[in-house]
């Protein structure tokens, strides 16, 4: 055995690395900035906690959503590791200002992109003895940069010439974003660990149907296979609605959302994990970092926007190695739907101009924008590409993405429209080839062997076990 | 209960007076000179900042339907009760918020028992660390430097605490299906608890209307453990959660140093203020203050005796109370008057 798998087993109480761990850790010890690629669900994020226990020095997380740095920080405190804080903008001034200067103490530092880009913060990490910086979900660079988190791009700025090791962990990142992340982040020559996202375990099915009968669908769905499973849609309007049809229906079903509160969202998660729980409706707020490793079935109700998004989606199905089913309903107009939603809050380059000839005429930024009709989101990407280049660029540049977010689209067109093994479609998108055959692979090359996806009687949907007030007591109490 | 019922009442009591927003100011407890006299002259304290993250939206959803019932006309920009309307407030069922004292900390306290009590619970399994229900780091510490005070290894101390709690619930008075609802929400290592969705859906209500009945409960609950000395767990819980900014500043600043164990003397002296200041300071906590420790200056012998005096005599002039008990100063005697009896003259 290695050292590194004595600590392995020390730490962490695994017997042996998955497939690709190890190159990343060593790469890390070396000194090395590492970009790596492991599928969703490998354990990417034991690729820097490990190695942190050899450096002696701080590690940042940089990560992208807040409730994924919840959960990330709190299970490593339940795991044992106390010396962990998280810097985000849900954070009280108070809290915010005793963890920055107490913030020495820590081995750990979780930090939004955003709170990275506050002087204070900055200043402040700045005189800490970094020895590894961490971008999680590092495709967000690529992905959500330029869509509506510019903060990721300034990461590399921020960080300086002075620097220790950069590791970027994706799941799903193809050359081009491959490129972006070298770019943003000031990457010297990383060290590639590639490995093919596909996930073996998962089936892939295609189901068209008109936009009414969706609803019918899952419920007969639900009624006849197994879960767990999430089913994602495109608003949160729906995700309440399609939860509370369902719970109606005798279903065990909850809504997750972003337009929750906090609390309400812990108690679903809570539920689902422990099996109270077997269908969660919800947008795409639930996903990236959830890990529950039972997950039969993910649906999509809508088309996603990009592949990527996709792939995290579905990637929360069969961490437990076991078989697992995505499937993605698709009715005519949803291409449509789609389409609107995203090109909606891209600014064409009139609002641009107009932006730009309000602010010389002496307007503020934010009624500048309301002027040129640009969201602020919209406002955001802008000042950001402004700050960079001429403005006549800058339209070009949008013009570009927009171009982008339409060949995202038609990519997911094609696995909806796709004649030929739909993960191949999905391998090709992200420049893997595959030319495998397998059985179980998807609705194209036929669903055979399926048997573990049905139940075998039609349970009875459970009745919630009720309690009265005081029986709750003892029972919370173990009494 | 319902949010348009208590908009019909509140309407009723400004009726005429103020413009369609004055109630959504008051539910949010807006912070300004207005708000705040609304609420103390209209009578409307009880339901400050009851609502803090009340949108506009359903707010105004709430009062178009109170609008075509006809209980509720607008004139002018202002709202008025009809008589239709008037007679519905009667039919009200009572309620008894206490928005002015708790302010929103309501929720506050209810975090940190909620984590408490996962903690307690997780701890009786043997299980150390856990998802904390609780991702607020400020309630985390607080509960933290709460348990290093209790003695959670103690076999017999859940049942302890389940018995205060259901003494609590008992003693304030909610109906039982608030009691349902505050436990609901709680989690622990065999349960988890239930979300507002969950608690409609159950409950057949509105997911507001829940969280209305359980705004209400934890506002009786508070004034018990406040009032009542029986429940040290939950007082532990509360601490700091019942406002003091109906204090004077000054007032707060003496409140603080008592806190900490000063006697009326010393403050006197480490703020460099008159005696009889810092004497009318402990008068407004009296008046305020439910917990104030009128004991630790008169026997409650005393208290009882002065207290039957007023009744009998009619009267709470301070002259002549003093002639009937010459061994009680001024001081105490007002003290005695602030905190049973709202005052002296
Ligand atoms: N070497 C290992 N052996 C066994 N289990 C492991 C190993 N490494 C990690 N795991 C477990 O795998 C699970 C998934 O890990 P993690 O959440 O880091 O995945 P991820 O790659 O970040 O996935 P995602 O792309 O969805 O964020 C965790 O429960 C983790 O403890
Ligand atoms: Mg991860
Ligand atoms: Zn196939």
């Amino acid at each position: 055995m290695t050292d590194l798998q004595n600590l392995l087993y020390e730490k962490f109480g695994y017997r042996n690395f998955r497939p690709g761990q190890e190159n990343v850790i060593r790469s890390v010890l070396q000194g090395k900035d590492t970009i790596a690629i492991l599928p969703t669900g490998t354990g990417k994020s034991l690729c820097y906690q490990l190695p942190s226990y050899l450096l002696n020095g701080i590690t940042i997380v940089i990560s992208p959503l807040v409730s994924l740095m919840e959960d990330q920080s709190s299970s490593m405190r339940r795991n044992g590791e106390k010396r962990v804080a998280a810097l985000n903008s849900f954070l009280s001034f108070q809290d915010k200002n005793r963890i920055l200067s107490q913030i020495h103490l820590y081995k750990f530092i979780f930090v939004s992109p955003e709170m990275l880009l506050q002087r204070k913060v900055e200043e402040r990490l700045k005189q800490l003895k970094l020895s590894l910086i961490v971008v999680d979900e590092a495709h967000c660079i690529s992905q959500w940069g330029f869509d509506f988190r510019p903060d990721y791009l300034r990461i590399g700025e921020i960080l300086g010439r002075n620097r220790p090791p950069v590791l970027a962990l994706t799941a799903t990142a193809d050359l081009k974003v491959i490129d972006d992340i070298t770019k943003y982040l000031h990457m010297e020559m990383p060290v590639m660990e590639r490995h093919s996202l596909d996930r073996p375990n998962i089936t892939y099915v295609v189901e068209q149907m008109a936009s009414d009968e969706k609803t019918a669908w899952i419920e007969s769905r639900l009624e006849q296979t197994a879960g767990p499973g999430i089913i994602y849609v495109a608003s949160r309007k729906r995700a309440d609605e399609l939860a509370s049809i369902l719970s109606r229906k005798g279903f065990s079903a909850a809504a997750y959302h972003a337009g929750k509160e906090q609390v309400d969202r812990s108690l679903i998660q809570e539920q689902y994990i422990r099996g109270e729980v077997e269908w969660i409706c919800a947008t795409n707020a639930f996903g990236m970092g959830i890990h529950k490793d039972n997950i039969r079935q993910i649906i999509h109700e809508h088309l996603p926007n990009t592949m990527a998004s996709y792939i995290q989606e579905v990637g929360r199905a069969g961490r437990d190695g076991k078989p697992a089913c995505a499937v993605l309903l698709y009715a005519p107009e949803d291409e449509n739907i789609t389409r609107f939603i995203i090109q909606n809050d891209m600014p064409d380059r009139n609002s641009v101009l107009h932006y730009t000839e309000w602010l010389q005429a002496g307007k503020s930024l934010t009624d500048a924008a309301a002027m040129a009709g640009m969201s602020e989101t919209a406002q955001r990407v802008v000042d950001f590409y402004l700050s960079q280049m001429p403005v006549e660029e800058v339209c070009t540049s949008l013009d570009e993405l927009r171009k982008n977010k339409e060949i995202d689209l038609q990519k997911m067109l094609e696995i909806v429209h796709s004649q030929v093994c739909i993960r191949k479609k999905i391998l090709n998108a992200f420049g893997e080839r595959y030319d495998d055959s397998r059985k179980q692979c998807c609705s194209i090359c036929g669903l055979t062997e399926m048997d573990w996806l049905w139940k075998v009687a039609s349970t009875e949907p459970q009745r919630k076990m009720t309690y009265a007030w005081e029986e709750r007591i003892d029972v919370l109490l173990g009494i | 209960m319902e949010l348009s019922s208590l908009i019909l009442f509140m309407v009723s009591k400004m009726n005429g007076e103020r413009s369609k927003n004055a109630c959504l100011h008051i539910f949010r407890g807006k912070k300004s000179s207005q708000t705040l006299q609304d609420v103390q002259y209209f009578n409307l304290k009880p339901f400050f900042s009851v609502l803090s993250k009340l949108d506009a939206e359903t707010y105004e959803t709430h009062l178009y339907r109170l609008l075509a019932d006809g209980y509720v006309k607008e004139a002018d920009g202002r709202l008025y009760v009809s008589k239709t309307g008037l007679q519905k407030v009667k039919e009200l069922d009572s309620c008894y918020f206490n928005g002015w004292d708790y302010r929103g900390n309501e929720i506050v306290f209810f975090h940190r028992l909620a984590l408490a009590i996962q903690t307690i619970s997780y701890f009786k399994e043997g299980i150390k660390s856990f998802m904390p229900i609780q991702t607020d780091r400020e309630v985390q510490l607080f509960v933290k430097g709460m348990a290093r005070h209790l003695p959670l290894e103690n076999k017999e101390f859940p049942r302890k605490i389940g018995g205060e709690l259901k003494n609590a619930l008992q003693a304030s008075g909610m109906k039982d299906r608030q009691k349902l609802i505050i436990v609901s929400r709680l989690s622990g290592f065999s349960i988890t608890g239930r979300t507002w969705d969950q608690l409609a859906e159950e409950l057949q209500m509105s997911p507001l209307s829940v969280y209305l009945e359980f705004i209400e409960g934890l506002h009786r609950l508070l004034d018990v453990i406040h009032e009542e000395r029986d429940y040290p767990f939950l007082l532990q819980a509360a601490e700091g959660v019942k406002s003091s900014l109906y204090l004077t500043d000054s007032a707060d600043q003496t409140r603080r140093l008592f806190a900490k164990g000063m006697n009326v003397e010393e403050i006197a002296t480490v703020r460099r203020l008159k005696l009889s200041t810092i004497e009318d300071h402990f008068v407004e906590m009296a008046i305020n203050d439910k917990t104030f420790p009128l004991t630790d200056f008169v026997l409650s012998k005393q208290v009882n005796e002065v207290v039957l005096k007023v009744e009998e005599l009619g009267t709470r002039r301070l002259r002549m109370l003093k002639q009937e008990f010459g061994e009680l100063s001024y001081f105490q005697l007002r003290l005695i008057l602030g905190s049973k009896l709202g005052g002296g003259k």
